[in-house]
């Protein structure tokens, strides 16, 4: 019993560390973590793996039964989360080192207007600064959220999800959009606006909004974008906020 | 994404992102089982006991590590001889009093260096009493299944199956190297302390998936209640000290008192914690690095609240 819990200790640390390494080298690791720690994921793959090998040879170590079954559930849970890795691969994996292409040119033109492309959480720290630059055009996108309140007023919030360092943090954060007909845009939709950025009325107050699993959803007291153009498209490849710039060209 | 998925997704997500701490922290714990003689410990910390305190307080800033590391390494260096002040002490404050961990709390709070001050100081009070208190009672009340050891067994070999403290593996003749004996010890470690990590990372999900949101939220208004409130948050989610403030900061509509008591609190005890104390310490100590926080961090945010309004 104690050989088979020992060797069974020893695999199932080297399938962590296989589903550790497996992530980040096939560039799936932002669907739990912030890329930048794809590093310290692989590394400790790897480091595991390593331990796993050699830990059936210590015949002295006699893991608890829980210890093993904790292992095993967890890696059926982990498979489950895996399962659902529905998006391909990001661009920060190994398996598709970064491109060398030229950056992205941080504008955009819509009906002959040029637009500054931000994302949504760099949209709301722009209205926390002393003087936000009201007036001025961003193209933005985000999920759409709707609630009866803001379908009166013509306005849907649209936010993304921010994650510092794991999905446990995840933050909803983005604004209301004004100018919006109720109905042209569902519920959950991607949509790209392009709008101008106006100050918020006090005198209508964010609706509480929850997305499941999310801690807490933010939207910005002191500005709204005025949409000009509004386009439903396919959520990015990367559907989180992981970077933020506090000046052009934005992470976007 | 169903309700499953969530789940699943943030339970993964949880353990995904403590794990390399938890083996690093084991990594260094079996270094010093491996390579620090018996006693060495003892010798580079004070002998006076509020020294040895300030001394725990204080080493965070010199080995960064968060709290999901911190709990094998704190058990490791009381076994290898160094006082249990100066060790409790560090393991309930270096999560937050480290660089990396003040540096994110300042930016999460917009450089409001009262907040950074204010999260210090809610860790280090609740800290520097449970070091002090805890700290002076004997290692085999403190540590579970710790056995004193004798000149005539074998350096931590004691009667159990393999466990967080359990030197076996490094005993074991057939490893060979001191190198490999480190992997074997750091493996079964990171295996003893991760049940715990993924208990916690399960209770943590389930709670971030089925708990209805406006619960928290409706007690914004109130600042005992808001306080309460969000230190039960910081236990239930079970967030990582290096992005709680960010977090925290999120929950605008909360008193700054809240917000404080939310990363003072986390990173002293949330879930994953609990189960890591409830399988390393004795059951008294192990209620008590619960308990005490709690209630030290509840009165003094209340206090801060009603002086900041």
């Amino acid at each position: 019993m104690s050989s088979f819990l020992r060797w069974s200790q020893g695999l199932l640390l080297i399938l962590l560390g296989g589903f550790m390494l497996t992530l980040v080298t096939t560039g799936n690791a932002w669907q739990f973590l912030n890329p930048k720690f794809q590093w310290l994921t692989g590394s400790t793959g790897a480091g595991l793996m390593l331990c796993g090998a050699f830990l059936p040879l210590s015949p002295f170590c006699r893991p608890r039964p829980g210890t093993v079954l904790a292992l095993a559930v967890f890696l059926l849970v982990a498979g489950l989360a895996g399962q659902n890795l529905t998006s391909p691969a990001g661009p920060a994996g190994f398996a598709s080192p970064a491109p060398a292409a030229p950056p992205e040119p941080s504008r955009l033109s819509e009906n002959g207007q040029e637009y500054i492309k931000i994302n949504t959480a760099e949209l709301y720290l722009l209205g926390e600064a002393e003087q936000p630059p009201m007036g001025s055009r961003y193209a933005v996108q985000g999920m759409a959220l709707r609630a009866g309140e803001l379908d009166v007023r013509g306005e849907l919030a649209l936010v993304r999800l921010s994650i510092v360092c794991c999905l446990a943090d995840a933050l909803a954060v983005g604004l209301r959009v004004t100018g919006v007909v109720a109905g042209d845009v569902p519920a959950g939709a991607w949509v790209r606006i392009c709008g101008r950025l106006a100050p918020a009325d006090p005198a209508s107050p964010n609706p509480t909004l929850t997305l499941p699993g999310v801690v807490t959803t933010m939207l910005s007291e002191r500005i709204t974008l005025a949409a000009e153009a509004v386009e439903v498209i396919e959520p990015p490849q990367i559907p989180y906020m992981f970077e933020f710039h506090d000046r052009e060209p934005y992470a976007y | 994404m169903d309700t499953l998925a969530v789940f699943s997704a943030i339970a993964t997500a949880i353990v995904l992102e403590a794990a390399p701490f938890l083996l690093l922290g084991a990594a260094i714990s079996a270094a010093f089982e491996v390579f620090l003689p018996e006693g060495g410990l003892s010798r580079l910390t004070p002998r006076n006991r509020t020294a040895q305190v300030a001394f725990g307080l204080v080493s965070g800033l010199f080995l960064p590590t968060c709290e999901c590391g911190v709990v094998p390494v704190a058990r490791r260096l009381m076994a290898k001889g160094m006082p249990p002040r100066a060790a409790l002490a560090f393991m309930l404050s270096a999560p937050v009093v480290n660089p990396v961990v003040l540096a994110s709390t300042f930016v999460a709070f917009r450089s409001d260096l009262g907040m950074v001050a204010g999260r210090v100081a809610l860790v280090l009070l609740p800290a520097a009493v449970l070091a002090w208190t805890l700290g002076s009672l004997p290692l085999e009340s403190l540590l579970r299944g710790h056995k004193p050891r004798s000149p005539w067994s074998l350096p931590m070999a004691h009667d159990h199956v393999h466990g967080p403290d359990c030197g076996c593996a490094a005993q074991a003749p057939a490893t060979g190297s001191r190198f490999v004996r480190v992997i074997v010890l750091a493996g079964a470690e990171f295996a003893a302390m991760g049940k715990y990590l993924i208990l916690g990372a399960f209770a943590a999900a389930a709670f971030k998936t089925w708990l209805p949101p406006g619960l928290i939220m409706a007690t914004a208004g109130n600042l005992p209640l808001a306080v309460a409130a969000m230190m039960l948050l910081a236990v239930l989610l079970s967030v990582c000290s290096e992005a709680d403030a960010f977090v925290a900061a999120s929950f605008v509509a909360f008193p700054a008192a809240a917000q404080l008591a939310f990363v003072a609190l986390g990173p002293m005890v949330d879930l994953k914690l609990m189960a890591m104390y409830g399988g390393t310490f004795g059951r008294r100590p192990a209620l008590a690095l619960v308990l005490v926080p709690s209630a030290m961090i509840f009165v003094l945010a209340v206090g801060l609240g009603l002086a900041w309004s």
